[in-house]
Order: structure tokens, then C-alpha cells, then sequence
């Protein structure tokens, strides 16, 4: 990357979740199986939070920050109905050339960790980008993604911004 | 599945295989083979008794393409089959000996180079003497098919401003459309004291046009696009073309269009099959009315490849089996499907 | 002829090592002496054969190797010297010639008039450009022997020793010579008189950094890239007067060269500083910045930065050491410090732009440089900050504003030494006013509190009142957030920080706030937030309550809350009796956890809980077995026995025993006349204890409580009954006839375990009868069915687990008892997964034998046990005879005990285990499945595809773990979980071309598992997937 395109970006605490349980009336004990949840039949829906621990990590191409810190991706910003999985994303800056290699990192990201049936539409969020309707178009041209993901460069730099694995 | 649809989709057969999405398939013109091709680079092909329609493995072609096969085309005389590639090269295939069973050894006689990048769509011109292809690279070429597998390239049209997503020859003309990711539909024709050239643009759809099919008779095209419409136009003159229908239904991008004759009546401008991102295929009957054309849905079915989208629809063009359409999907198969009536 | 000329003679022809120890022992002996030898090698020292020249003056030399150094007499290495050095001028004995000078060179009778003669000698013939490695290293030792013995002499030489050594330390490059040159140069340059040679020992240096060699593997001579960079960088940090060619070389070496350079030299730079003096710091001062601010401000890595950082710390300390003649007032600090201050303040302006971070890091760094600086720093940043966060509006801006504060005020807290003034105290109200914004306005608040932390930790900043208004706000704010559901961590990390200093304010103010958020009676069962709610405060109550005084309110008043719900004044009838209990419970969960990390801490006020709070509790739960149906729910009387247990082991042993008494009289006896059950409870006639005829479950059920009295006592008490053996064997029958919970067996079998433990000796004869004839007595019985025996195994465990924690010889027969019904169908799997549960330490009971229940233990009982056992399974899984059922069985034990022990315990074994393990993998049942997974997984640990034992093995592995991934193959989450944990590490461990052939399939069919109905098993199919993803990519 020759270019940078924000050499300065800003930085966001990311925020802890609330830990309490609210599972059962009774206080969880130490051991972590056997604790309900595990042996139910009761059914977790992948929800958005879900989704966002997927792609929080994610690492900006240009910055050693995660995509939470830098607030391109927020849980919010994750909507799904159904098996339609509808993400946004806000570049750190409106010409942000590296927006749609972000936008691909998310896409790969969600292809390797979500099951086949989810649609997932990834886009800027509107306005937050001086391209928008071009980067939202080529984000969701199958063929172009398909092709992308046959491009060895490419490729190695989405698999370093998705290095730290999983949370 | 609606009862109350006067057709209804039976499966006939379900063509596992492909180790990754297959994109695309042909009907072999003259004999009854079927090519798939797809993301783990390979070309299959299927041999079936046009009776039973029963679908064998014929032969698996690994290409040598270094990229996926995006689609496959066969020369009107069904000798020829044509690979294009993600690699941008275009692979010309011939069996060696041609022993009916379709058993031979499949043999690249060359490799059509000149794109610049992804190679997206190729079609045959209804003679057999031109081949068209288009890339992202913005351009369309088209060749001239000379003996021995050689190709000369005729001319090359740089018309488009964005991806080429794919071209189709009129049935009987020597009239070439192309459809773009710039949301347009080009046309082009030979001029006889000059090059190829662009006769005609419309400003077709709101987003990219992924899928021509012109109609069995020539005087109609359809258009698929990402803007979940299809749309109907009527040719009006040489280079002009009307929109006479917007046909819409699919949930998300259409990708594919297959126009047949079907089993329609006289007045029938035949079937019209559609199909996308939403994995729903839906089949219709197009009728002509004055300037108009009517549309009237003989089958839907959703979740035609389960949860996955759907790249590619095909009628069989032999002869008898107007009502056999193909599908490729991204869940590596191909299906073949009989349009029924309804409790039949 | 002599001796000696013989063995000589004998020697040049033979080289026969015998004459040489021969001429050795002579010498040493005093029967002949070197000079004699020499005088023996005579005409082979001056034959006309370069070959036999060589070979003389060899023996010549090791022979002065060998002898004792009383017989290098000064007379003897005078001659020898003079010899030797003029057998350097002969190209064919130069070799030996320097062998022996080394060997003189460091006897005592070479002496200092000695050394110019050598020096020269070597100077003149030592041609180091056509010796090989070895020979040059005999050279610089010589030199170095010299050096090290004789410096003074060679002081004298000075120019004349100087440029000759130069002249032969240039161009050396082997690492081993290098070590030994460096050593030299470094004495040279400090001792000697370099003045015309700077430039020379320069380059002969600084041509040398930065070390990039790198030990080839497995070198012998272990010389590591650390020994060069120490010995050069004693060189480079020798004398001021390389400083001006130094600081050039080292920022180019810094701009251009590679992360490991980049490290080097900054240290290297931190060490020269001091020593090239402030004078050259100063001048140099603003060219070293700009390269140091590219390391800080866009660094290759952290690691890098921070070095850069403490260079630059460096910096500023040398050009501001105290003493410094122009040493000014610190408001009138000039250069580098001023300038870097303001350059970096400037920047502080975008307080929310990431360039913001390393820019505090550059101004708290220094703070820890010199108190001048450190205070004008201060003087200049904390003002500014100040102002900003006045001007600014923009939330945002303002919370990254505050986080810059918090780490300047830590940074100024640890920089100022304990006694001294704290350095913030001029801004202190200002500070303390912008901290007390942010921490009590919610959008600010994480900042605000790190703000606070730092100023409450910094020694003598605050006042009383001050700290008491801190946590009056955070009280405020605790309770807010609870209300918020908001994460209370950081302000409870703020209340007990202040709780360190001084705990009153905290039990006035926040204390009282918690426990009335605490309701007085349970919430509704259906109404899961609300008993959340409490849980939080009482985890708050918990982290907070661990001083003394804190923990003394606490318990007062959580006792009290738990006998007010466990016998509501009232027996309302609509009451809601689970959620009174889970209440009940939560408090004394709350209660055993913060007990159980004031022992881990060895609070010294744990033991007197031993009147306060112990005899309530039993006073409580007798009164409630007895008066109420049912008595109380089990969790609440393991809550309770847990909170005993706990006590107790911080017990002195009289102390115990009094206490063991007074329990013995409670629960064996019934008893409850002593103090030991006095409390707010009247207790009515009825109790007998759990033991008595026809004594309730409610009763039954405190055995759990008595076991908890019981488990941690010493060996060295004495158990208040008759017999010992007679009481074990009462309450074992009393576990298998008269229980009526397994809750209750356990927790007789616990007494029975620790006793037995404790008190082998005394038992011995109850022991022998349980081999002899309660066990086969019971399984002979046709009367009991499989459930009964099931009871009788589960006790066996108890019982050999306290013979084998001890490595008693008893424990052979007891476990050859559960060998023997391997092959019944009823219940040898039983019998074999109790093979397990003898060394679990996760099994129920593991809790028990151990060190803080002052259980007897030997150590490594566990591979004692295994050694034994491990191969008889193996044996017993492969045997043919016997057939396929006892050899489940067997395999059944197997999976049982290894996925108990550590892997070394199994390692070597592994090639014969694997194939039984593979079978073991589709045993019906779910728990053995998930064990034998979890032993290949433990098993994976550390393997290697190079020797990983089960690549023959990973495809046929792949495809069960898929099989057992997917969910509607696979029930139990715990198998899924495995499965996919151990399909996950496959392609780390084993061969590409293993892995590679699968990839696809495992891609393809893992999308299954990410669709699984649980989270948890969603999860590892994610991280599983993606390492497939990469794998053999």
C-alpha cells in the first residue's frame, strides 16, 4: 500500500458486554460444563453479536487496529432477518481507497464462518463514502468477489487482515 | 409448490460432481450431451438417452484452466465446445475420435488469448462461423471460426464502461447483444466496408445486466438484472428495441435466462425460464398482443438448489424436449427439470 | 642414552602417546626437565625435513601443556620463551611454537619483562591473513594472556603494542576470535593511550555492528548472537571519543536496517549515551529526536517503539544529568526536552487521532528521566490537557482527552519515588475536578475512573475528605450502573484500590448503598432479571469485602439475610420457595467465594469465623431439618458445608480438635446442648443427627455439612469415637442402606475417604476386611442388583483413592477387586471407568484428598499408579482370549484413566494406544466418546507432523470427528465440541500431503456445524473451518 489514505484515524475504546447471566434463577456454579445451556436442546440463534464477534477482529488494511477500534463495524450496523444477513460498515475516511478490500475481508470472513443459507449484502454505511454506489456494487457482484478470491495477492493481503483468527 | 400454477417443475435428475459452484451449462445442438462447468476449474460432461433421460457421466475435463470456467459453449454444429475463463483465455475443445458413446478423450485444440482479465460469457453465432466473448476488461471480441481451429479475430469493441457479463448472437441475424455491469445492452453488426462496430445502446436497467436471451423467432430479447427485474423488448427496427414487459417476482439478482419454444400453442413466443441470487427458477409463457407482450406464469418453484443461488438456466434445445431445462447452482449441481402440467 | 632421548626418539617416530605421558611424568618427577628435552630434540629442531621440524617442536610444546607449572621453573620459560618465539620465524613451526607460548604465556613465571619480546615476536611473524581459524585464536589468547597479566609493560610500548595488535585484529571474522578481540579492544581502549589510534580502534570496532551472526544449529562452540552484540557493545561504550563517528553510523543503521537492527541499535544508542556524554547528547540531541520520533510515531512494531522510547529517555537523562554545569530552574528547561514537549503537546490537540498515543508515551517517558525534567513536563502537559479538555465539546475527543490524563498521572505517580512530594500536587484540584467530571458523567466515565485510580494510588496526593468524597461519587455511580446493567468492573477495581488506603469510607458510604439494593425477600422465580440483579451486587460485595473490616460487616449482615430467608418469619402460603432458596443460595455462594480467596490469600482473620459464623450455620440447618418439611434444598447445604470447609482450614490443630468435638457431638451423638450449634435459632427436641434411627432425609442430608466439618482435619486429631474402624464401617453401611441420596453416599464416603487417608495405620484391620470380604460378599449377593453394586464401586473409589494418593501397598489389592468384574456385563464398564476416577483430580471426590484438606499424600502417587496399570489394561484391551466384551471393557478403563492422567504419563505409550483409542472412538457412549477425544487433543499438544503418530491414522480421523460434529449425528454438545476441537489442530499436526487430499471435504462439510443450534459448538466450527481454510493453502 503506497498510498495512505488515513494517516491518522481515530481510535475508539471498544466496549466490554454485560456478563451477567440471565439464563436461570439460580446462581451458575464454577464448573463450566454441566451448567445448563450445554446439554438442553435448547436452540441459540446465531444473532447479531454473533455476527460482530466474527468481524470485530478483523484488522484494518493500512492500521494495527481492529476494525471495532477503529468503529468501522459495530454491532448495530448488523441486521438479520430471517436467512438474510444485511452488514454496513463506515470507512474511517469518505475517500478511503481501501474501503472495498475491507468490504471483502468482512465478506470472506462471514463466507468461511457462516452456514450456506445466509444472502449477505455488505455495504457502506450511506454517506459515509464519496464512492458509495460503486464500492456497495462491486462488494455484491458475485462474479467480481469469485474472481477476486481467485487472485493470489489479493488473497494474501485479506488473509493478513483476518490473521488473529477467530474471538 | 402452488396447485394452483398450471405447470409444475418435476426433477428428473440431480448432477453432483463439481467440487465448487458449478456457473454455467449447454445442451449439446445435435446430440444428446450436457456441459457443466465450474469453480473447481473442470468441464462435465453427461451423455443421456433423450427417451429415458437417463444422465451419465460421459467424461470430467480438469481444462488446465488456472481460474475458475465461467461458461461453456457449444459450436452449432455440436462438435465444437467452447471454455471461458476466469484466466481470460478461452478453450477450444474437440473429442478426438467421435465415437457416439461420447467416451472419447477431449483434446484443447487451442486457446483463444487477447482479454485482459476475466473472461465471462462466449456464444456461438446460429451459423457457426462467428464466436463473441466478453470480459471485464470492458470489451467484446468477435472471431472469425476458420478451419483447423483457427480464429481470427474480427474486431474488438471497447463499448462498455464496466464488466461485460455476457453476449448472445440473434438466432438467425448476424446481430451480437452484450450486457454490462454499466447496466446497458449494447448491439453490434459487421459493417461490410468496415470493422465491427456498435450499432445501438440502451440504457436498460438500474443496475448490472447479467443474462440476454432472445426470443425462438428473433424479434424479442429479455434481459436479466441485479435490480431483480427482467424485462422484455420488442425490436421495433434494425437497431431499435421497445420495452414491451418488465417481468418481476425474483427476491434478489437475476442472473440467468433461457428462452425456448416450449410446449406452448401457435401464439406462444415460447418459455421463457428465469432464475438468481433468491434460488427461486420461474418458467412463462410470452404471448404476443398487438405491440404488447403478455406474460403468463406456468411454474415457480423456490429453493430449486435448497438454501443456494442459482447461476444458470437452460432449455434442451432437441427437438421433442422443448419442456427439459437444465439448472447450475452453487451447490456444484446441475438438475434437470421436466415443466409438467399440473397433476399430470 | 637417557630416557628422555629415547622416549624423544621413540616419539618422533612413533608419535605413541605412551612416550609422551612418559616424558611427561619425567619432567614431573624431577627426573629430567624441559630444557633437557629440548636439548634431546636438538637435531630435530634444526633438521633439513620441514616435516620433522614441525613434529618437534609439537612434542616440545605439549609436553609444556602437560607438566605441572612448579616445573616451569622462571629459568626453564626463559629459555623456552626465547625458543619458541624465534620458532615463529619458520613457517613449518610457527603452529606448535604458538601452542606452547600459550601455554607459557599463562604460567606464573612468565614475567613482565617477558611480554614486549612476545608482543613483538608476534607482531613481526604472526601473519594472521594466511592462519587458519584455530591457529589465530592461539594468538589472540597469547595476546590476551599478555594483556590480561602484564599490562603495565605493555603500557610502556604503548604506540608500538598498539598498532601491532590493530594491525592483527583487522579483518578478523570469525565469531569465536571476534570474542576474544573484543575483550582485548575494550581493555585497550580504556587503559591504554589511544589518542592517535581512535579512528583505528573505530573501525576496527564499529565495522563489527551490527552483529548479524547467526549460530549455525546445534554449534558446538554455543556462542550466541547475545555473547558478540555484549563483548562488541563493551567496545563501543569503551570511550567517549568514538561518540561523533558513532552517532552518524548508528542513525543510519537505524533508518535503514531491518526490525532486529533497528533493536539493537537503540540499545546500543541507550548504552553509548551516558558514556559519549551530555555535551555531544546536547549537540547531536536534535538530529537523534527526528530519527527516534519516526520509531515512536510510525513504528515497524511495538517492541521497536518502546525501545526507541526508553532511548530516548536516555537521551534526556544524559543531556540533563544533574550536575550539568548549565543546569537550570525547571521552568527554564531548554533543548531537546522544551522543544520535544512542545512538538508533542501540539499534537495532543487531535487528543481522539491515534498520532495522540505515542505522543503521551513520549511525555510520560519523560517523567521517568530526571526530576527537572519530569517537573517541567508535568508543568507543561497536564495544564494543557486541562485547557483542552475545557475547549473541546465533541464527546469523543473528550474521553480520549481523559484516557491521555489517566496516563499521565500514573505515569507521574510512579515516576516520583514513595516520600518524596508527588510531582501533580501543584494541579492536584484542577486534575481531581476534570477527574470527578468524567467519572460522574456516564459517557465519560471509563476514563474518568482511570483517571481517579491514578490519583487515588499516588502516595500522599489526596486527602481524607477528598478520598471519602471519591467514593461518596463511585458509590453513586455503582449503583447506577447496576441499575444500567453497565460493566462495574473499573469502579470497583477504583472502591477497593481506596479500601487498600483506608476502608472507612467505604464501609460507611458503599456498603450500605449495596446491601440495600439487596431485596428483603426473593424475587419472583419468572423474574430473571431481577435475580440477576442481586447477583451483581453480591459480586460486587464480593470483590469489595475482602479486608477484615469490610468482611466483618459483610458476613454480619449476609449471615443474617440467609437465616431471614431460610425461616421467613412468616410462612406466607403463596411463598415462592425455589426462588427463596436460589436467593439463599446466591449469598452463600457469595459468602464460601469470598472466603475461599481470603484463604487462598492466608487472611488471618478467616479462623475466628470459626465461632461467628460456623456454629449459626449449623444452629440454622439443624433448626430447619428438624422444623421444616424437607429441611432445606440440597445446594444450600453444600453452600453452607462449603463455607465450613472453608473455615476449617484455617484451623490450628487444638483448635480443631476442640471443634472436631463439639461437631462429633452435634451429628453423631445429636447433641446440640454446646455452643457449637448456638444462634438465633431454639432448636426443638427431634434432632438425633443423620445417622440416628428414623432420622429424616431433611436430617440425612446435613451429613453434607458434618462431611465439611470433617475433611480438613489433621492427621495428628484424634477422632472422638470408640473405634475408629467400627465408625467407618457404620457410616459405610449407613452410605449403602440408609441414604436416600446420592448427594448424601458422597459426602459419606468423603468422611470415609479423608479418615481412612489420615489414619491408615489405626484402619488397617477395617481395610482388609473390605478386600477379603465385603467386596466379595456384596457381589456374590444375588439380592443386589447392578445399582446396589454400582453404590459398592462408587465407594471402592473412595476408598482406594486414600490408600493411592499415599502410594500404600493396599492400594494393589483394591484396585485388582474392580479387575476382577471387568467381564460382567452388569457392570464391569463401571467398574472400569471407576479406573478413572482413582487419579482424576476432577472427580468428585478430588476435592478431598489434597493439600489444603491436609490430606496424606506422596508425591508422584499418580505415575506410580499408572505404571502399573497403564500396561495391564493395554494387555488387557488387546488380549484375545477373554473375548470382545471383556476387551471393551478394558478399552473402557483405558479411555477412563487416560483422559485422567497427564500426557507424559502416557506418551511413550501412545503408538500401542492409538489403534485401541480409534476403537474406543465409536464405543456407545457418549462420555467415553468425548474422553478418547480429548485425549487425542491432549495427545496433539505439542505434536509435530515431522513424528506426529497419528497421520496414518488422520483421514479415518477426519471423518469421524465430522461425523461427531454434526448435530443430528451427535446429541451431546460435549462430543460435538470436541470433535471440532480436535478436527481443528489435524492440519497442525499432521503431513501436507495428508491434510491436503481432505481439505475440501472438511471446507465442504464443516459448513454443518456452523449451523449448529449452540453457540459454543458454532464456535469451534468456525475457528476448526478457518484453520482448514489456511491450512495447505
Amino acid at each position: 500500500m503506497s498510498e495512505i489514505y488515513n494517516p491518522n484515524p481515530v481510535i475508539f475504546s471498544t466496549n466490554k458486554q454485560s456478563k451477567s447471566n440471565i439464563h436461570s434463577i439460580w446462581l451458575q456454579d464454577d464448573e463450566g460444563y454441566g451448567s445448563d445451556t450445554y446439554f438442553d436442546d435448547i436452540v441459540e440463534p446465531i444473532d447479531q453479536n454473533e455476527i460482530f464477534d466474527l468481524i470485530r477482529t478483523i484488522y484494518d488494511p493500512e492500521h494495527p487496529n481492529t476494525l471495532e477500534e477503529l468503529n468501522v463495524v459495530s454491532a448495530p450496523q448488523i441486521k438479520i432477518s430471517g436467512n438474510h444477513l444485511h452488514v454496513e460498515f463506515t470507512p474511517t475516511v469518505p475517500h478511503c481507497g481501501m474501503s472495498t478490500l475491507i468490504g471483502l475481508s468482512i465478506r470472506v470472513r462471514l463466507m468461511r464462518s457462516l452456514p450456506d443459507r445466509f444472502k449477505v449484502d455488505i455495504v457502506v454505511k450511506p454517506g459515509s463514502h464519496q464512492s458509495e454506489l460503486a464500492v456497495n456494487k462491486q462488494l455484491n457482484d458475485k462474479e467480481r468477489v469469485a474472481a477476486a478470491l481467485e487472485n493470489p495477492a489479493l488473497v494474501k493481503t485479506i488473509e493478513a487482515t483476518l490473521q488473529q483468527g477467530v474471538v | 409448490m402452488q396447485v394452483d400454477l398450471p405447470y409444475e417443475l418435476k426433477l428428473i435428475a440431480t448432477l453432483s460432481g463439481h467440487e465448487d459452484r458449478a456457473w454455467h451449462l449447454a445442451w449439446n445442438p445435435t446430440k444428446p450431451l450436457l456441459a457443466s462447468c465450474s469453480g473447481d476449474r473442470s468441464v462435465r460432461l453427461y451423455s443421456y438417452s433423450p427417451s429415458a433421460l437417463d444422465f451419465r457421466l460421459a467424461a470430467s475435463i480438469p481444462t488446465g484452466h488456472t481460474k475458475s470456467v465461467r461458461a461453456v459453449a457449444w459450436a452449432p454444429s455440436g462438435k465444437t465446445l467452447v471454455t471461458a475463463s476466469f484466466d481470460a483465455n478461452i478453450g477450444v475443445w474437440e473429442r478426438e475420435e467421435d465415437d457416439e458413446d461420447g467416451a472419447g478423450e477431449w483434446e484443447c485444440l487451442t486457446l483463444l488469448e487477447g482479454h485482459e482479465t476475466e473472461c465471462k460469457s462466449v456464444a456461438y453465432s446460429s451459423t457457426g462461423t462467428l464466436l463473441a466473448s466478453c470480459s471485464r476488461d470492458k470489451s467484446v471480441w468477435v472471431w472469425e471460426v476458420q478451419p483447423d481451429a483457427d480464429f481470427e479475430c474480427l474486431g474488438v469493441m471497447m463499448e462498455h464502461t464496466q464488466d461485460v457479463k455476457c453476449v448472445a448472437w440473434h438466432p438467425t441475424e448476424e446481430l451480437l447483444a452484450s450486457a454490462s455491469y454499466d447496466d446497458t445492452i449494447r448491439f453490434y453488426i459487421d459493417d461490410p466496408s468496415d470493422d465491427w462496430y456498435c450499432a445501438a445502446t440502451i440504457q436498460a436497467h438500474e443496475s448490472t445486466v447479467w443474462s440476454l436471451a432472445w426470443s425462438p423467432d428473433g424479434r424479442f430479447l429479455a434481459s436479466a438484472s441485479d435490480d431483480k427485474t427482467v424485462k422484455i423488448w420488442k425490436r421495433t427496427g434494425q437497431f431499435q428495441f421497445k420495452e414491451v414487459l418488465v417481468l418481476t417476482g425474483h427476491e434478489r439478482a437475476v442472473f440467468s435466462l433461457a428462452w425456448g419454444k416450449g410446449k406452448g400453442g401457435a401464439r406462444s413466443l415460447g418459455w421463457l425460464a428465469s432464475t438468481g441470487s433468491d434460488g427461486i427458477i420461474f418458467v412463462r409463457e410470452l404471448q404476443e398482443a398487438e405491440d404488447t407482450v403478455t406474460e403468463r406464469l406456468l411454474t415457480k418453484v423456490h429453493d430449486a438448489h435448497g438454501v443456494h443461488d442459482i447461476n444458470t438456466v437452460a432449455w434442451c434445445p432437441t427437438t421433442g424436449l422443448e419442456d427439459i431445462l437444465g439448472s447450475a447452482g452453487d451447490d456444484g449441481n446441475c438438475k434437470i427439470w421436466r415443466i409438467e402440467p399440473t397433476g399430470v | 642414552m637417557t630416557s628422555t632421548t629415547r622416549s624423544v626418539q621413540t616419539w618422533m617416530a612413533t608419535e605413541n602417546e605412551a612416550e609422551l605421558e612418559s616424558l611427561v611424568s619425567e619432567v614431573t618427577e624431577g627426573k629430567t626437565t624441559l630444557v633437557n628435552i629440548v636439548k634431546a630434540l636438538g637435531e630435530y629442531l634444526t633438521s633439513e625435513e620441514d616435516k620433522i621440524r614441525t613434529k618437534g617442536v609439537e612434542l616440545l610444546s605439549s609436553v609444556i601443556a602437560r607438566c605441572p607449572a612448579d616445573k616451569l621453573t622462571r629459568q626453564a620459560v626463559r629459555v623456552l620463551l626465547a625458543f619458541l618465539c624465534q620458532k615463529l620465524e619458520d613457517t613449518e613451526t610457527i603452529i606448535p611454537a604458538l601452542k606452547g607460548l600459550l601455554s607459557l604465556a599463562r604460567t606464573s613465571n612468565c614475567l613482565p619483562e617477558d611480554a614486549p619480546a612476545i608482543a613483538k615476536a608476534l607482531f613481526t611473524h604472526a601473519k594472521m591473513n594466511v592462519l587458519v581459524q584455530t591457529v589465530r585464536h592461539t594468538v589472540f589468547s597469547i595476546l590476551d594472556a599478555l594483556v590480561d597479566r602484564h599490562r603495565q609493560t605493555l603500557k610502556e610500548l604503548n604506540n608500538e603494542f598498539l598498532s601491532g595488535y590493530l594491525r592483527m585484529a583487522e579483518g578478523e571474522k570469525d565469531p569465536r576470535n571476534l570474542l576474544v578481540a573484543f575483550a582485548i579492544d575494550r581493555v585497550l581502549i580504556i587503559e591504554f593511550d589511544i589518542k592517535d589510534y581512535i579512528e583505528a580502534f573505530f573501525n576496527v570496532t564499529f565495522c563489527y555492528f551490527p552483529i548479524t551472526f547467526r549460530p549455525p544449529p546445534n554449534d558446538p562452540y554455543g556462542i550466541t548472537t547475545d555473547d558478540l552484540k555484549a563483548a562488541l557493545r563493551g567496545c563501543l561504550t569503551a570511550t567517549p571519543e568514538f561518540g561523533r563517528m558513532a552517532i552518524p553510523l548508528f542513525l543510519e543503521k537505524l533508518t535503514a536496517g531491518s526490525p532486529a537492527t533497528k533493536r539493537d541499535t537503540l540499545s546500543t544508542m541507550s548504552a553509548c549515551f551516558p558514556v559519549y556524554g551530555s555535551g555531544l547528547a546536547r549537540s547531536s540531541a536534535r538530529e537523534l529526536w527526528n530519527h527516534l520520533k519516526l520509531e515512536i510515531f510510525q513504528p515497524t512494531d511495538n517492541i521497536t517503539a518502546d525501545m526507541a522510547l526508553s532511548c530516548t529517555q536516555e537521551l534526556v537523562k544524559t543531556i540533563y544529568a544533574p550536575g550539568q554545569e548549565d543546569q537550570k530552574e525547571d521552568d527554564e528547561i531548554e533543548g531537546l526536552a522544551q522543544d520535544v514537549c512542545q512538538e508533542c503537546t501540539k499534537i495532543l490537540r487531535e487528543p481522539e487521532k491515534s498520532q495522540a498515543r505515542p505522543a503521551i508515551k513520549v511525555l510520560c517517558a519523560f517523567m521517568s528521566t530526571t526530576p527537572s525534567v519530569a517537573r517541567y513536563t508535568i508543568s507543561k502537559v497536564v495544564p494543557y490537557l486541562m485547557q483542552l479538555f475545557r475547549a473541546i465539546e465533541e464527546t469523543g475527543a473528550r474521553v480520549s482527552t481523559l484516557l491521555l490524563l489517566s496516563d499521565v498521572i500514573a505515569a507521574a505517580r510512579d515516576a516520583t519515588d514513595k516520600d518524596s512530594t508527588p510531582a501533580l500536587l501543584p494541579f492536584k484540584d484542577e486534575v481531581f475536578g476534570v477527574a470527578t467530571t468524567g467519572l460522574t458523567s456516564a459517557s465519560m466515565r471509563a476514563p474518568g475512573i482511570a483517571c481517579m485510580l491514578g490519583l487515588v494510588s499516588t502516595q500522599g496526593l489526596l486527602t481524607d475528605e477528598e478520598l471519602g468524597f471519591v467514593v461518596h461519587k463511585a458509590t453513586e455511580v455503582l449503583s447506577e450502573a447496576a441499575q444500567s446493567d453497565e460493566d462495574e468492573a473499573d469502579i470497583l477495581k477504583l472502591l477497593t484500590t481506596i479500601t487498600g488506603l483506608t476502608p472507612h469510607h467505604v464501609v460507611e458510604q458503599t456498603l450500605p448503598t449495596l446491601f440495600s439494593a439487596l431485596p428483603e425477600n426473593p424475587p419472583a422465580s419468572t423474574d430473571l432479571v431481577a435475580h440477576a440483579k442481586y447477583r451483581r451486587t453480591l459480586e460486587a460485595l464480593k470483590t469489595l469485602c475482602q479486608k477484615a473490616e469490610l468482611f466483618e460487616v459483610f458476613m454480619v449482615r449476609l449471615t443474617t439475610r440467609v437465616e431471614l430467608l431460610c425461616v421467613p418469619a412468616s410462612a406466607d402460603p403463596d411463598a415462592d420457595p425455589e426462588a427463596r432458596a436460589a436467593y439463599a443460595y446466591a449469598i452463600l455462594k457469595t459468602i464460601s467465594r469470598t472466603l475461599a480467596v481470603k484463604v487462598e490469600e492466608k487472611h488471618v482473620d478467616v479462623s475466628k469465623y470459626i465461632e461467628r459464623h460456623v456454629p449459626r450455620v449449623f444452629n440454622l440447618f439443624v433448626y430447619a431439618s428438624v422444623t421444616l418439611p424437607g429441611g432445606l434444598h440440597s445446594r444450600l447445604i453444600s453452600a453452607a458445608a462449603e463455607t465450613v470447609d472453608l473455615v476449617c482450614q484455617t484451623l490450628s490443630t487444638e483448635r480443631f480438635q476442640s471443634f472436631l468435638e463439639g461437631t462429633f457431638r452435634v451429628f453423631v451423638d445429636g447433641d446440640v446442648s454446646g455452643d457449637i450449634a448456638q444462634g438465633q435459632f431454639k432448636i426443638p427436641a427431634g434432632w438425633k443427627g443423620p445417622f440416628a434411627d428414623g432420622a429424616s432425609d431433611a436430617q440425612k442430608s446435613l451429613i453434607v455439612l458434618f462431611a465439611g466439618s470433617v475433611v480438613s482435619a489433621y492427621k495428628e486429631n484424634t477422632i472422638p469415637v470408640t473405634s475408629l474402624s467400627a465408625f467407618l464401617d457404620q457410616l459405610l453401611q449407613w452410605s449403602l442402606q440408609d441414604t436416600t441420596s446420592h448427594v448424601q453416599q458422597i459426602a459419606a464416603w468423603k468422611i470415609v475417604s479423608s479418615l481412612v487417608n489420615k489414619h491408615t495405620p489405626e484402619v488397617l484391620e477395617f481395610l482388609n476386611d473390605k478386600v477379603a470380604v465385603f467386596w466379595p460378599t456384596r457381589f456374590e449377593d444375588v439380592g443386589l442388583d447392578a445399582d446396589n453394586h454400582r453404590r459398592t464401586i462408587g465407594c471402592w473409589v473412595y476408598l482406594a483413592r486414600a490408600l493411592l494418593v499415599q502410594n500404600h501397598s493396599l492400594t494393589a489389592p483394591f484396585v485388582d477387586r474392580l479387575f476382577e468384574v471387568f467381564p460382567r456385563a452388569d457392570i464391569g464398564w463401571d467398574a472400569a471407568k471407576a479406573l478413572g476416577r482413582l487419579v482424576d483430580p476432577h472427580a468428585e471426590d478430588g476435592a478431598v484428598l489434597v493439600k489444603k484438606h491436609r490430606a496424606v499424600t506422596r508425591i508422584l502417587h499418580v505415575q506410580k499408579f499408572v505404571s502399573t496399570v497403564l500396561p495391564r489394561i493395554i494387555d488387557g484391551a488387546t488380549a484375545k482370549e477373554g473375548g470382545e466384551a471383556v476387551q471393551l471393557s478394558y478399552l473402557v478403563g483405558l479411555t477412563a484413566l487416560i483422559r485422567a492422567i497427564p500426557k507424559a504419563l502416557y506418551a511413550s505409550y501412545m503408538p500401542t494406544l492409538i489403534p485401541l483409542l480409534l476403537r474406543g472412538v465409536d464405543l456407545p457412549d457418549d462420555e467415553i466418546r468425548a474422553n478418547v477425544i480429548d485425549t487425542f487433543l491432549a495427545a496433539a499438544d505439542g505434536d509435530t507432523p515431522e513424528k506426529s503418530l497419528i497421520s496414518a491414522h488422520a483421514t479415518s480421523l477426519v471423518t469421524k470427528m465430522l461425523k461427531y460434529s454434526r448435530v443430528v449425528e451427535m446429541r451431546n454438545v460435549r462430543v460435538r465440541v470436541a470433535a471440532l476441537k480436535y478436527l481443528g489442530v489435524i492440519p497442525a499436526i499432521v503431513r501436507y500431503d495428508v491434510v491436503h487430499p481432505v481439505k475440501a471435504r472438511v471446507v465442504k462439510e464443516l459448513v454443518e456445524a456452523l449451523d449448529d443450534p449452540k453457540r459454543a459448538v458454532r464456535r469451534e466450527a468456525v475457528e476448526a473451518r478457518t484453520t482448514w481454510f489456511k491450512a495447505a493453502a
